[in-house]
């Protein structure tokens, strides 16, 4: 794949998007299922191609360098594309599967908003990361507000607002990184005194922002509210690009351009393992299979970002790994989640029970996924807790505590917000013998006794713990990408170069 | 067979025993059986090997970038452990068949495979974290087994996991921090580094987690409670756990790591206080059941108890001790565990109250539970009796001041004593005591009784010829870094722990001839409450504490939520700033920045500002910021941005319509503010205004020209041959941002349609509400004719339908020309379209019955369209290299770029979803109340106040 | 000395105070003065001393503007103008804006 390809990530799904707004809907659900498997295959080829090419970079419009809008790509940018490509199909396939894509538009919005995810995962300019980080929140609107329950549309007010005005400081810190360093261009700012207060100031604005979009403590309070209100597929969507889209960029943005100001770790490290306590626990406050694990993604967000934290290859390279198995795990729990919601209705803990015994694949799959998110082998989710503890190993003192002691106490905050789901939605008694628990309108609507879910429904959730229990078996070549995507993030001279190349 | 194999067939056992059991149902425990042994019998030559002194390893990479291998290694430890992994899991199988009920059993089979497997590779295990990994597997495995005995074992069985989870973080821990200090992640080699001697401190942190880990496993005090709890489960899952599986897991870890912490004293000293302390205190609670599982249970603690005190005095004699112990545990446990089950079935009961005198009717289970107990209670010639002898001689041996061993060999003896009593309970109890006659009672049959009383029996022999296990043994002490182990002798000679035996036997001996009177003493709680109720408790406490975390931004109104980035960004820019300009150099400001015309624009701006604020209805406030849009704009244009303030006029008349066009949907007044906290909300307010300011003048303004301005100016027009340098960013240099925008544009209106496709506005309304503030205005009305004038809209258009004759072909026709100057001066597309679709606007307004311009499938058209243009003339790009990029053409002497094409996109887009506004939010609201004037008469009003 | 963080104090003040009043329309209208205020501060990070028209021939570059903010704002407040049409039509469904009250589906537990 060459440099000169980059756009058509971002043209093919806005094609399929524009095509998609007026074409009839069953040829719109034919490009809503190409786009995402052409993006993996985009994805896949930008990794074949960093083997031996560490970056390719794009002069949009082939304008002079520093003054065009270049789309970058290294391993990190390839290997992101990849996994939330791969995670679209599944979501996609759901929806499809479940009827949910028949919705007006449904599938024109979607692919805008995956073409907004290669674009601020490509871009290398912050401006026009904040353009596409707008074109992806745009569908994300109508998608929140469109699919679900009823209290979507309230909801849909609350994730619009926040949104907004989260972009508006990520306009105000662009602003103020012009005013001080006269350039947006990311490549340019490495040149910048990464020492110089007003830099970090500024900077320190952006990051905020996107702070705010990853769902980091004290500023998560909207994620865990928004997100469940919408459909299982749409959340898992959100959970897959919108989250860690954000992530995506503070990784970037705070090793490229900060290159990653020590001065600030241990005030970094102590948000992010209070992301991971407060994620953990706030889960068993819920009673509801998709708020429950709403929580989860919050934890999910501390461990990553823990790796930004410690700041070495090896921390780097856990972060991204725990991304990458955090992105397939929450995607098949939300998915199974899902295929529960739509054979039985609801996904209050109030109205199901017994689950186990009355649906042993979905058991299964839940069951594992949930091993996985905790931890346990055989899953990806062992080495991504291996991997972070191991990182946090190589800091010493005050933080190697914070971190080492937060990871534990996270864990068990997990253990058992995942216990107490799986003891109130699989055991317990069969649905038809389970004593009415609901409070008044929370009467859970009634299934007929012989209720079961077709097996295809649960096939995207299926396929998604598939890889995550590949990754357990063979991890080498994931974790090899990963380290090298590290050291691009920690050595940027090749970005600069091939950015800044005429 | 090499180990690698042994663990992969293993590993494959678990997936055979699918169509295994689909085959056989319960009897699949046969063919499991054989294989156990087979296996045993497979590794004899490594075992070989092993005694002969060498150790077998085998390595294959499995996560090289962390130099995490799959690295197995066989000694004398291992060996041990490993064998009694398949033997006594073999014994276990065969009695198994005989004794679960007569259907499938998958998950007892499935999960007793996956614990061997678990429990093998644990002990096989050369890698620090392989050896995690099996360790959690053996956690997950016994969850699954006792979760798996019914609906009252699943809370028994959760509260087992989290005590193991636990221990496997400590161990986690222990495990990553050893890797970075030792820098390798072989066990074996970590075990020997220098490390340890190095930096005690950091070797006793170590030695506590793994201490705790073992400690979890092997069910010490004061994680003892999940083991009675495991009783939920079948027996012979008990019997499995309890003399081979998980708590010998615990066991073996501590011993695999004495190795290194035998000499530190946290070690020692933890060790031999939880064990001892464990030990005398499950001896008791054991002397307390009637349950005969329970009961068992308890000894098992106290007996591990024994075992890890051994282990914490670290001699080559204690380890020794440790050692034989293990062994001779494994075996009348499993055996006794097993000869509970023969009971139950016999008797039909396990309660000692209830038992008869089953000696009458089982002589052979009489003497096979003799003999296990009394190997238990230490009473020789048994094997159990050589090992507690050592473990007792071995006290005197720990660590520290003379009486220390003293004090411990006491400790030791307190438990003989009511280990004694407790293993003369069972006996009496089951086979001696008890009034109920025998006739619904029946003996075992052999199939149940030979496999459980095999492994009692073995002992025997053993007590005599222990000297056979010398060699492996020595191997073992060997293994943990010991030079050569104890010589076993079933005769020690009058050393000092048989004393204490002799002593024990005979108090405890004395103790059961009084044993109702015992009984009435020991058998009532002498706690408030069980550990299992201990553990819900904090289950429950981080229930609250959960509920408290998302309760506090359990609220659904956008404030809430928007509060805490404001109060960071606050804090953030005025804290830095601040901080900045104290300590910071900071570069002095530009000359001249500002402009007379600035600060009245300011006072404009501000009183508009504080008018949107107070502003009680809807339509003043609306009017008070369209004025602070009017100077923001006339601010634009003072700053020399003529295209941005363009823009920014159109975008203001625009919105302005479409609010109106809302508003006349809404009640006519504002609800009530929060009036709660008003104060916080103006300090918030005032605050960010402040750091935000103070943010501005800090980082803006203090530096020279930038780069790419001076590209812009000095090449811009060259490049592209366009004069208006922001509308050749636009489309031209940064068409990509453009592209996204109209991308957005666009969308906003697909969005539009699409959510109100979905939505039928009645479930949204709070019955009651709206209607009477729809209605104000109305009764606002004091003269008839206005009311009259106001609800006929017919004769409030006439003046506009003329006007419009005018205006509209003006519109177009200024729109057209300003899309064409756009490239040289002030305009281009979006600004052209903007016109225009002032003119559809006007059109909208001056119909009488609510109907926009166009169809709805030309507005999507448009906008779909408008994007695809865009794209299009993008991808033309490639034709010479890059996306995007411009092609040049003389068309009439100027020279024209394909960014034109791209611009007729941007026209497109925008006119789309100006029209899709108007069409969606301009007819009347989904299914009106029922009295239509209420919503009439705002309509009239707005078509006024915007025309 | 300069006028122009002034001017972005008051209109970030008054966005912030609309912002956490009850009624999506409220909201609006501070998102929008928020977006005034973030605009200008583009604009004030193109250094407000050169104020010239960014035309070129019109009149010499050494006082014209820096062109680039400009176009920043200009791709700013057509943004916000579709997300701004979009919050409207989401505050005129159901005929009330209040975002205090939403629907009871019953999915709240609150303890």
């Amino acid at each position: 794949m060459t440099g000169s390809l980059l756009p058509l990530l971002v043209v093919v799904p806005l094609m399929g998007a524009a095509l998609g707004a007026f074409v009839p809907g069953s040829l719109a659900r034919v490009l809503l299922a190409l786009s995402p498997v052409l993006t993996t295959a985009g994805g896949v080829a930008l990794l074949v191609t960093h083997r031996d090419t560490p970056v390719l970079a794009q002069d949009v419009g082939g304008f002079v360098p520093g003054i065009a809008i270049p789309l970058v790509s290294d391993t990190f940018t390839a290997v992101m594309i990849t996994v939330t490509g791969l995670t679209t199909t599944a979501c996609i396939a759901f929806a499809l599967i479940t009827g949910e894509a028949r919705l007006r538009f449904f599938p024109s919005l979607v692919l805008m908003l995956s073409a907004g995810v290669n674009g601020a995962l490509l871009t290398g300019d912050m401006f026009n990361l904040f353009v596409f980080i707008e074109v992806m929140l745009l569908p994300s609107y109508a998608l929140i507000a469109m699919t679900g329950t009823w209290r979507r549309l309230g909801v849909g007010r609350l994730f619009v607002v926040v949104n907004l005005v989260t972009s508006t400081i990520l306009l105000i810190g662009v602003g103020l990184v012009y005013g001080v360093a006269g350039s947006v261009n990311l490549a340019v700012l490495t040149d910048v005194d990464a020492e110089d207060p007003r830099f970090q100031l500024a900077v320190a604005v952006v990051l905020l922002a996107l702070t705010v979009k990853a769902g980091v403590v004290p500023v998560h309070g909207w994620l865990p509210r928004a997100y469940p209100a919408t459909s299982a597929t749409v959340m898992a969507l959100f959970s897959a690009l919108h989250s860690k889209v954000a992530i995506y960029a503070i990784f970037r943005i705070h090793q490229t351009v900060l290159d990653g100001a020590a001065g600030w770790m241990t005030v970094l490290l102590a948000l992010f393992a209070l992301t991971m306590l407060v994620g953990a626990y706030g889960s068993l406050g819920e009673r509801m299979i998709r708020r429950n694990l709403a929580w989860q993604m919050i934890a999910g967000v501390g461990y990553i970002l823990v790796g930004v934290g410690i700041g070495t290859q090896l921390g780097l390279a856990a972060g991204l790994f725990y991304m990458v198995h955090h992105i397939l795990v929450m995607g098949s729990l939300l998915l199974s989640s899902g295929a529960i919601e739509h054979a039985y209705r609801t996904s209050q803990f109030v109205g199901l029970s017994g689950l186990m015994r009355r649906e042993p694949l979905l058991a299964v799959i839940t069951a594992l996924g949930m091993l996985s998110l905790i931890g346990f082998p055989p899953s990806s989710g062992f080495f991504a807790k291996v991997g972070v503890a191991r990182a946090a190993a190589d800091l010493d003192g005050f933080q190697l505590w914070l971190v080492l002691g937060a990871v534990l106490v996270a864990s068990i905050g997990s253990l058992l917000a995942m216990s107490r789901l799986w003891a109130d939605v699989f055991w317990g008694p069969p649905m038809e013998e389970m004593p009415s628990r609901g409070r008044g309108h929370t009467e859970p609507p009634v299934v007929p006794p012989d209720t079961r879910m077709r097996r295809r429904t649960l096939a995207p959730a299926g396929a998604l713990l598939l890889l995550s229990l590949a990754i357990f078996v063979v991890p080498g070549p994931l974790w090899d990408l990963c380290l090298q995507a590290a050291e691009g993030l920690l050595d940027v001279t090749a970005y600069v170069e091939t950015v800044t190349a005429p | 067979m090499t180990l690698m194999w042994l663990l992969a067939v293993l590993a494959a056992v678990p997936v055979l025993v699918v169509p295994l059991t689909r085959a056989l149902g319960r009897r699949a425990g046969w063919p499991l059986a054989v294989g156990f042994l087979v296996l045993a019998a497979a590794i004899l030559p490594s075992a070989r090997k092993v005694l002969d002194g060498d150790e077998v390893t085998q390595t294959v990479a499995w996560l090289p970038a962390l130099d995490i291998n799959l690295a197995l290694r066989l000694d004398g430890l291992g060996l041990v452990f490993v064998m009694i992994a398949l033997v006594i899991g073999a014994a276990v199988f065969i009695y198994s068949v005989e004794y679960l009920g007569d259907d499938r059993q998958l998950g007892f089979y499935l999960w007793m495979t996956a614990f061997a497997f678990g429990m093998v590779g644990l002990v096989l295990a050369d890698d620090l974290i392989l050896l995690f990994a099996c360790w959690e597997v053996t956690s997950l495995a016994s969850f699954l087994l006792i979760a798996r005995s019914g609906v009252g074992a699943e809370s028994a069985s959760a509260r087992t996991l989290f005590m193991t989870f636990v221990g496997g973080l400590t161990l986690l821990i222990a495990v990553v921090m050893m890797i970075v200090a030792t820098g390798t992640t072989s066990l074996s080699r970590a075990l020997v580094s220098d490390v340890w001697a190095d930096r005690p401190g950091f070797t006793a942190v170590v030695a506590v987690l793994i201490a705790v880990a073992g400690f979890t496993k092997a069910a010490q005090f004061p994680f003892h409670p999940w083991l009675p709890d495991a009783m939920a489960a079948a027996t012979p899952v008990s019997a499995y756990l309890h003399a081979a599986a998980v708590v010998k897991a615990g066991i073996y870890l501590l011993l695999r790591f004495s190795e290194a912490f035998s000499e530190v004293l946290a070690w020692n000293a933890l060790l031999i206080s939880v064990g001892l302390f464990t030990a005398a205190m499950a001896a008791l609670f054991a002397l307390q059941q009637h349950d005969l599982k329970r009961l068992m249970a308890y000894s098992t603690v106290s007996q591990l108890g024994l075992i890890t005190a051994a282990i914490g005095v670290g001699t080559e004699k204690a380890l020794t001790a440790a050692v034989i112990h293990t062994i001779a545990h494994a075996l009348f446990k499993s055996g006794l565990f097993m000869m509970v089950g023969v009971i139950d079935h016999s008797a039909g009961t396990r309660d000692i109250r209830r038992l008869p005198e089953l000696r009458r009717v089982m002589p052979w289970s009489f003497a096979t539970v003799i003999l296990g107990t009394a190997g238990m209670a230490g009473i020789p010639p048994l094997l159990g009796f050589v090992s507690k002898e050592s473990i007792l001689g071995s006290m005197l041996e720990a660590p520290g001041p003379a009486w220390v061993g003293m004090l411990a060999l006491a400790a030791a003896g307190t438990g003989s004593v009511l280990t004694f009593a407790y293993s003369a309970k069972i006996v009496l109890g089951a086979f001696v005591d008890g009034k109920r006659e025998l006739k619904d009672c029946h003996g075992p049959n052999a199939r149940l009784f030979l496999p459980a009383a095999a492994p009692i029996w073995v002992g025997l022999p053993l007590g005599f010829a222990v000297g056979i296990l010398d060699a492996p043994v020595e191997r073992t002490v060997q293994a943990m870094g010991g030079s050569t182990a104890y010589p076993l002798k079933l005769w020690h000679g009058l050393a000092p722990e048989l004393f204490v035996t002799a002593a024990a036997v005979a108090a405890g001996a004395a103790l059961m001839t009084q044993r109702r009177a015992l009984y009435r003493i020991v058998e009532k709680d002498f706690l408030p409450g069980t550990g299992a109720q201990a553990l819900e408790r904090i289950f429950v406490e981080a229930g609250h504490l959960g509920r408290r975390i998302s309760q506090a931004v359990a609220a659904d109104h956008p404030r809430r939520h928007v509060v805490p980035p404001l109060i960071v960004l606050t804090l953030l820019l005025g804290v830095g700033s601040l901080g900045i300009l104290t300590f910071g150099d900071v570069p002095a400001t530009q000359p001249d920045l500002w402009r007379p015309v600035d600060v009245g624009l300011l006072v404009l701006v501000a009183l508009g500002v504080v008018g949107t604020c107070l502003a009680g209805s809807r339509l003043a406030a609306t009017v008070c910021l369209g004025g602070v849009g009017i100077a923001v704009t006339v601010q634009l244009f003072a700053l020399g941005a003529p295209d941005v303030g363009l823009t920014q006029l159109m975008v203001e008349v625009l919105t302005v319509l479409v609010i109106m066009l809302v508003l006349r949907a809404l009640p006519f007044r504002f609800g009530h503010s929060h009036r709660r906290r008003p104060g916080g909300l103006l300090v918030l307010a005032g605050g960010l205004g402040v750091a935000a300011g103070l943010g501005t003048w800090l980082l803006t303004g203090r530096r020279g020209r930038s780069v790419p301005a001076d590209y812009y100016l000095a090449e811009g027009t060259e490049v592209t041959g366009g004069d208006n340098l922001v509308n050749v960013i636009l489309v031209e240099f940064r068409a990509l941002d453009t592209l996204g925008e109209l991308a957005v544009l666009g969308m906003a209106g697909v969005a539009i349609v699409a959510v109100l496709a979905t939505v039928s506005s009645r479930t949204l309304d709070p019955p009651g509400r709206t209607h009477r503030a729809a209605l104000r205005p109305v009764e606002a009305l004091r003269d008839p004719q206005a009311g009259a004038a106001l609800l006929d809209p017919q004769s409030n258009l006439r003046a506009l339908q003329l006007l419009l004759r005018v205006v509209v072909p003006v519109l177009l026709v200024l729109s057209a020309a300003i899309f064409w100057r756009g490239h040289n001066d002030p305009g281009g597309g979006f600004i052209a379209a903007l016109v225009a679709s002032a003119a559809v606007a006007l059109v909208y307004l001056s119909r009488r019955e609510d109907r926009a311009v166009g169809s709805p499938r030309l507005h999507i058209a448009l906008i779909g369209g408008g994007v695809l243009i865009a794209l299009a003339s993008g991808l033309l790009g490639y034709a010479d290299s890059a996306f995007l990029q411009p092609l040049y053409g003389k068309v009439a002497g100027t020279k024209l770029s394909t960014s034109l094409i791209f611009d007729v996109g941007v026209y497109a887009a925008v006119l789309g979803l100006v029209m899709v506004a108007f069409d969606r939010l301009g007819s009347p609201p989904p299914d009106p109340p029922t009295d239509q004037p209420a919503v009439e008469t705002p309509t009239a009003r707005t078509k006024e106040g915007s025309a | 000395m300069t006028v122009l963080p002034v001017t972005v104090g008051i209109l970030v003040a008054g966005g912030v105070y609309l912002l956490c009043q009850p009624g999506l329309v409220r909201i609006v209208f501070g998102i929008t003065l928020l977006s005034h205020g973030a605009n200008l501060v583009l604009l004030a990070s193109g250094v407000s001393a050169w104020r010239g028209e960014p035309l070129t021939g019109k009149l010499d570059p050494a006082d014209a503007g820096d062109p680039l903010p400009m176009a920043f704002v200009l791709t700013a407040i057509v943004i916000t103008l579709a997300v701004t049409v979009f919050m409207l039509a989401l505050a005129r469904i159901g005929r009330d804006d209040d975002t205090r009250h939403l629907p009871d589906t019953g999915e709240d537990h609150r303890a």
